[in-house]
């Protein structure tokens, strides 16, 4: 066997394993957190760039036969992402909130939509998208992504008196679910052929079907994990639980992040012994698995269409102007729970994690021969993640200057 | 044992269900593999859950859900479907193997390696020795053998016999994983069994190098090459994992076991291309990382306890759903006769000549229950047959498949029921996580399920 054989796979691995290593340090996420930047920006773009590497030609390692292997895995990923999404909504702590929650949820979410539309679908028109080829479905894609936004507070962005909002991380959770129920609308409006299918139902047949088969999986997972012995049991159990709904709604051309966030949503909202528990050992795995999607994200990735860098800068300011011109609007309805202006905003401008599970699972879901906006729209959400996060710390800065200011 | 029999009712109904959107000869790339891949978990899950009561393995209750799932069952799972899960049980291997190398302290067998080699050799060549006589008889009944040489016939009966006196790690390894085993026979029913591996896989290639020799098609040179790439690339990458592991479970020290499970991954895709042994890499790695690095092979097998549950429930199911039946009832006589067979010549040959390995006839008359099950390593060297020797080596193929399906189903079964009686059962205390209560649990359970 040659030499050359051995060397892209061996550099792979290297590479994967240092890259794992850099963004499991405490290190790097406290970086990322003094900085106020997104997963994506820090310890995800390296992600994101070994899996082009690796799927140019030069290397060619992640080749198309590799992506096929891999696909079940990153199906799996994004039901996972998914779950955990949706298994962070938890209505008891939402109910104990002030009752002006859902306009503001409406507010953050709604105007920056209608803001993004109003950008983006010019912005689409003009680089050579057509009304007939996906256009309106990449624009709702695009708005589904402008919303979803960061949940934790940056150490940037806390209040100077120290004081944490209760309300800020649900409103930026609701926000993110609102973004997938946008992408179950997506799914369902948009179907494979019916001559291709045994099953011929309406759209609003299969909005049902999509929650049914979400609420069915939780209550399914509940009665699973209640049989469970052990943690390690539990655990195997709702990674047979995730699988099995990612692999059903995506064999049914469904939304698998959205049909296994409804399954999360609910198997939560069951009298669950310790949900939080439950919660944190979701969550210890999704980081490292939304990493590791991200090198199949990079792999499946066209750095070299000048459209979707174009679309990146649109995307971002859109993005960055939908956030204020909601914050201001959520302010202004001056609600109690909420922060300061300056800090409500810089919290609403870093793009969640979700919102590349979203552009990632409106691609795969496309039917047919996909057309060259859908990996613009890919680009723009990866780069306009990046975009947004080096403005992100000047606006803050300025807003809150302004905010001082007498 | 209601509510499980009412939860797998309703997974397979899900899962017909949802089979029934596409018509049967569509492949659904993806999609189809995570379908299957959950079904299989939680069948395999619900299974062990159903069979407990009645106290059969863990590992034959996967095995069999994943027979019904099967091509030859119930036809949930496609050969597409299983073909994309083949990473899976890649990685499956590496895991099990890796996980046998941590339980194998060379420092503590050092005393008893001697014995250990002995034992092993004894077993193996009484299987071999039986089955030899056997398949070289029953080559004169069947079929496969019309029309051919003595010679021919010699060099058949000497590949099948090879290839059938294989054991199995993954299998032994997950019985006495799950039966909370430990002691003196534990640790020479996990040594055998992957020493004997090594042994199959070298003598295997030998035997195949000499057929092709002797049948004169002139492979000889390329797969005398191919076994010691096979053999010692695969013993290097594993000694090159090893300090990876170690470095990154003592430098970091986080999400371990997914670190473990991503580094198996990358491997089970090198392992195709580089034609490398997961299995004997995994090996490698694991001996590393108990015998030379400052971690300990007990830290590893904790912090891996997670990932393995449900790797092992997939690849014990994947294993059922390869059965194929419909070849198992063709040659079931000749199987059954063969299983029984290479059982006589395991029990004589440890019995007979197992003496100079100083072991006590009590140590020497449990030692072949853990010989007895067949999984992975058989079925490939199975497959490795019909794919290499294309006049008589599908017929052949099917003849050992269908003794291995006896093994692979009968033999867990008497090697728990051995294990139990040995007195090592239950003897390890070291449950961290299995003793971590479910989240979702009300009240605490005493019977543990895995």
């Amino acid at each position: 066997m040659a030499s050359s054989d051995f060397l892209p796979p061996t550099l792979a691995l290297a590479a994967a394993g240092g890259l794992a290593f850099l963004a499991a340090s405490r290190r790097v996420r406290a970086l990322e957190e003094r900085f106020g930047l997104s997963i994506l920006s820090s310890s995800g773009l390296p992600f994101v760039l070994l899996g082009a590497w690796l799927a140019s030609s030069r290397v060619g390692m992640l080749n198309g036969d590799v992506l096929d292997d891999l696909r079940p895995a990153f199906e799996f990923g994004l039901g996972w992402l998914g779950f955990v999404i949706g298994a962070r909504i938890d209505l008891k702590r939402i109910d104990r909130l002030p009752a002006t929650l859902p306009s503001v949820v409406g507010a953050t979410a709604l105007l920056p939509m209608a803001v993004l539309v109003l950008v983006c679908t010019p912005a689409l028109l003009l680089l050579g998208a057509h009304p007939e080829v996906g256009l309106y479905r990449n624009v709702a894609i695009l708005a589904a992504c402008g919303v979803a936004c960061v949940v934790p507070l940056t150490s940037a962005q806390a209040e100077p008196n120290g004081g944490a909002s209760p309300m800020l991380p649900e409103v930026t959770k609701l926000n993110e679910i609102l973004a997938l129920a946008v992408l179950g609308v997506v799914t369902v409006l948009y179907r494979p052929d019916q001559q291709l299918t045994n099953w011929s139902l309406p759209p609003s047949a299969w909005a049902l079907m999509l929650l049914g088969l979400g609420s069915l999986f939780g209550v399914l997972g509940y009665a699973l994990i209640r049989a469970a012995h052990s943690e390690a049991e539990e655990f195997a159990l709702i990674v047979g639980l995730v699988a099995l709904a990612a692999g059903v709604s995506g064999y049914m051309a469904l939304s698998v992040p959205v049909v296994c966030a409804f399954a999360g949503a609910t198997l939560i909202n069951l009298p669950v012994r310790d949900p939080e528990g439950l919660v944190s050992t979701l969550d210890s795995v999704s980081r490292p698995l939304y990493l590791v999607s991200l090198v199949i994200v990079g792999a499946t990735w066209d750095l070299g269409l000048w459209q979707g860098w174009a679309l990146a800068l649109v995307y971002a300011f859109a993005r960055l102007l939908g956030a204020i011109v909601g914050g201001l609007w959520a302010k202004h309805l001056e609600p109690e729970g909420l922060p300061s202006r300056a800090t409500f905003i810089g919290a609403l401008i870093p793009q969640s994690p979700v919102a590349v599970v979203i552009i990632v699972a409106a691609s795969t879901a496309w039917v047919g021969e996909r057309p060259d906006s859908v990996r613009w729209t890919i680009t723009a959400v990866i780069l306009g993640a990046v975009f947004v996060d080096l403005l992100a710390r000047p606006l803050h800065a300025a807003l809150r200057r302004r905010e001082l200011s007498p | 044992m209601t509510r499980a029999l009412i939860l797998v009712g309703v997974v397979l109904a899900v899962a017909l269900g949802s089979r029934s959107f596409l018509p049967a000869d569509a492949v659904v790339t993806g999609s189809g593999a995570t379908l299957a891949m959950g079904l299989m978990l939680l069948m395999a899950l619900l299974s062990a859950q159903l069979t407990h009561s009645l106290r059969l393995p863990h590992v034959t209750a996967y095995i069999l859900a994943g027979a019904l799932m099967g091509p030859d069952g119930l036809a949930l799972l496609t050969s597409a479907m299983l073909a994309d899960l083949s990473p899976v049980k890649s990685v499956a291997v590496g895991l099990i193997a890796l996980l046998a190398g941590c339980e194998l302290n060379l420092r503590a067998l050092a005393p008893r390696l001697r014995q250990i080699g002995l034992l092993s050799f004894a077993g193996l060549f009484g299987g071999f020795f039986f089955l030899f006589g056997m398949l070289f008889a029953l080559l004169h009944q069947l079929p496969l053998g019309e029309g051919l040489s003595t010679t021919h016939r010699l060099v058949i009966a000497l590949i099948c016999a090879n290839g059938l006196c294989a054991f199995s790690p993954p299998v032994v390894i997950g019985i006495l994983t799950e039966s909370r085993a430990k002691g003196l026979l534990t640790e020479l029913w996990i040594s055998i069994a992957v020493l004997a591996d090594i042994a199959i896989v070298l003598t295997f290639s030998l035997t195949s190098a000499l057929a092709h020799q002797v049948l004169g098609d002139g492979g000889s040179q390329t797969a005398l090459g191919g076994v010691l790439w096979h053999l010692f690339g695969s013993l290097g990458a594993g000694a090159l994992i090893g300090p990876v592991l170690a470095f990154y479970i003592t430098r970091v020290g986080r999400r371990v076991g997914l670190f473990v499970f991503a580094t198996l991954f990358v491997i089970a895709q090198l392992s195709g291309p580089l034609h490398l042994d997961p299995l004997l890499m995994g090996l490698t790695a694991g001996l590393f990382l108990e015998n030379v690095s400052p971690v300990s092979g007990d830290q590893v097998i904790h912090e891996t306890e997670v990932a393995s549950l449900p790797t092992f429930a997939i690849f014990f199911a994947l294993i059922g759903a390869e059965i194929h039946f419909s070849d198992f009832f063709a040659v079931a006589p000749y199987a059954v006769a063969l299983a029984l067979t290479r059982a006589a010549g395991l029990f004589l040959g440890v019995r007979l000549l197992g003496g100079p390995s100083g072991a006590d006839v009590r140590t020497r008359s449990f030692v072949p229950f853990g010989m007895l099950p067949q999984a992975g390593i058989a079925i490939a060297l199975a497959t490795a047959v019909k794919a290499t020797f294309a006049s008589w080596g599908p017929a052949a193929a099917t003849l050992m498949l269908g003794t291995i399906v006896v093994n692979e189903l009968i033999g867990p079964v008497i090697f728990r029921v051995a294990v139990g009686r040995s007195g090592e059962a239950n003897q390890r205390h070291d449950l961290p996580l299995a003793a971590h209560p479910a989240h979702a649990q009300s009240e605490p359970e005493t019977t543990p399920a895995a």
